[in-house]
């Protein structure tokens, strides 16, 4: 049990980062992002190149931190990582979303995001080819906190969670001590109302995409830090990150990390009474049950 | 006394070629308080929302000050002197007084100076800075909403019913409180449905229906008309059964 909720914390973490991004896009532009969940295998891709990139160069950049398998070269490759995924996000806005919102609706930019991830993940193929890949080919042990009952934690899984809750501290400062982070959750709660208090509408969209592409980034490499990474791993965290997005309330980046969390740590307790193969499908009966007993979120509110 | 406000032959809608204002025309004095009131549908909220740059203008022009501003982002008006107060979320919920005061003050230059004058106008929103903008009652929420309004000294305020879903007493002091801005030099262009108190607190009076000018003049004229009464007032038509 205690296993399975340290797993769900460390997924609800990533997940939680991915979906801080798309809940303020769903809510600003009002429309499902079904390529948003992309930008996590952009982002650890992105980190994969320059992190081999910069370990090339400078080897002595890619000696692990022990206990940590995480470089000073893949610690680069991150932040670069997370610049190149948000530009790449505020790209495809520009190059395919904000076409389409000037001339048609909402249903045309949801199927248009099923598009865009097709591509995204096709190209990654292409490039990176299909089979599984590692930061690093250092064995990471595990660390035993209790033997009965057997607890193991790796030391990259008590980093990534540390980080992912220092990014959204960071982020949580923003949010609420600058007066760029009270223009973000003005856009967030009342877009229209934000452009009459002065706030420009197409920035705050461009520093949306630019934000949540960058946490988005990090949560991929986390993931893949602790794990490995795949072509497929956006599309692995489209339903849990949708679900995060859904049961904290589109538009609450609160709701967001809440709602990582819990779809998080009920995926990892669901382990312990369904086959591995159901555990994908925990998102989905998440979304089914908020759905049904509170259709705006913990913390959304009718967009209608 | 030169305008503040013209707006002329203004046609606007939220689709293209399906105007709700057809060749709108009003004049606002500067200093002095105009109600636009008429039948709901009218497309009253329609005219304040596309002075303020949030309806698209398909023909016509709104002059500020005499500077031609149709087509402006709404973002862009606030420096140019101009400032909206919508009907309904006219606050942000979730943020504080002081973060919603904050961010419509993030380009004034005289930040604190002018927060302090808000809160002389507005003293009770000075004891609740901390308190979220949501937990305000209605007549507050419409005094946070006006002080955003007036946070970078506008010259025109339009304010779209501010006295909607407000108990009498508060509406005819927020009506009282729009009235009180004129004495402060600012412009204000009230649409409201409570059409019988807007007229008692406001200079000039124009009457739109079927997005077109009905009739206007002076409020005071248009409140002691029978025929303009019994018509757009909720008087009985003449010969009505």
């Amino acid at each position: 049990m205690i296993q399975s909720l340290l797993d769900g914390i460390l997924t609800g973490a990533v997940i939680s980062l991915g979906a801080i991004g798309l809940t303020m896009v769903m809510h600003m532009l009002r429309f499902a992002n079904f390529a948003y969940a992309e930008l996590l295998a952009i982002g650890a891709y992105a980190a994969l190149v320059f992190d081999r990139l910069f370990a090339a160069l400078v080897p002595a950049l890619g000696t692990a931190f022990k206990p940590l398998t995480l470089s000073a070269s893949l610690t680069l490759a991150t932040l670069l990582a997370m610049a190149i995924t948000g530009a790449s996000a505020v790209l495809i806005d520009w190059l395919i979303f904000k076409r389409i919102r000037a001339k048609a609706d909402a249903l045309s930019m949801v199927f248009a995001s099923f598009g865009v991830a097709l591509i995204i993940r096709n190209v990654i193929t292409l490039v990176f080819g299909h089979n599984a890949q590692l930061y690093s080919p250092d064995i990471a042990f595990a660390v035993v906190l209790s033997l009965d009952p057997l607890v193991l934690v790796k030391p990259d899984q008590v980093f990534v969670l540390a980080a992912a809750l220092a990014l959204m501290a960071a982020f949580h400062v923003v949010l609420t001590r600058t007066t760029f982070g009270f223009a973000l959750r003005a856009v967030a709660e009342n877009p229209a109302l934000a452009q009459v208090a002065g706030v420009r509408l197409s920035t705050m969209i461009a520093a949306v995409w630019l934000i949540g592409g960058g946490l988005s980034a990090a949560a991929g490499v986390f993931y893949a830090l602790t794990n490995h990474l795949s072509p497929a791993l956006g599309h692995n965290f489209l339903l849990p990150v949708f679900a995060a997005t859904i049961v904290g309330g589109i538009g609450s980046v609160y709701g967001a990390v809440l709602g990582g969390f819990i779809v998080g740590i009920a995926s990892g307790l669901s382990l312990m009474v369904l086959p591995s193969g159901y555990v994908p499908a925990m998102p989905f009966l998440i979304i089914l049950g908020v759905l049904l007993v509170r259709p705006h979120g913990l913390f959304g509110e009718d967009l209608a | 006394m030169s305008a503040a406000i013209r707006i002329e032959g203004m046609e606007a809608g939220y689709v293209r070629d399906l105007p709700i204002l057809r060749q709108v025309n009003l004049s606002a004095q500067r200093a002095s308080l105009t109600a636009i009131i008429g039948p709901n549908g009218a497309g009253k909220s329609t005219l304040i929302k596309a002075i303020a740059g949030l309806v698209p203008v398909s023909s016509g022009r709104v002059l500020l000050d005499g500077r031609d501003i149709t087509g402006i982002r709404p973002d862009e008006m606030g420096p140019l002197g101009l400032s909206y107060v919508p009907q309904t979320d006219n606050i942000f919920r979730h943020l504080t007084i002081a973060e919603n005061l904050a961010l419509v003050l993030r380009r004034v230059p005289d930040r604190q100076s002018r927060l302090e004058e808000l809160f002389a106008l507005f003293p009770p929103l000075a004891q609740k800075l901390t308190d979220r903008a949501g937990s305000l009652s209605g007549g507050q929420r419409q005094m946070l909403a006006v002080a955003m309004a007036l946070a970078t000294r506008p010259g025109v305020v339009l304010m779209d019913e501010p006295s909607a879903g407000l108990s009498p007493k508060i509406a005819a002091e927020v009506l009282e409180l729009a009235r009180s801005l004129t004495t402060r030099g600012v412009t204000v262009l009230l649409v409201e449905q409570n059409v019988r108190q807007a007229l008692r607190v406001a200079d000039h009076c124009y009457i739109l229906a079927e997005g077109r000018n009905q009739v206007d003049g002076p409020a005071a004229a248009i409140l002691a008309d029978p025929v303009v009464g019994e018509i757009y007032l909720g008087g009985r038509r003449p010969g009505a059964a």
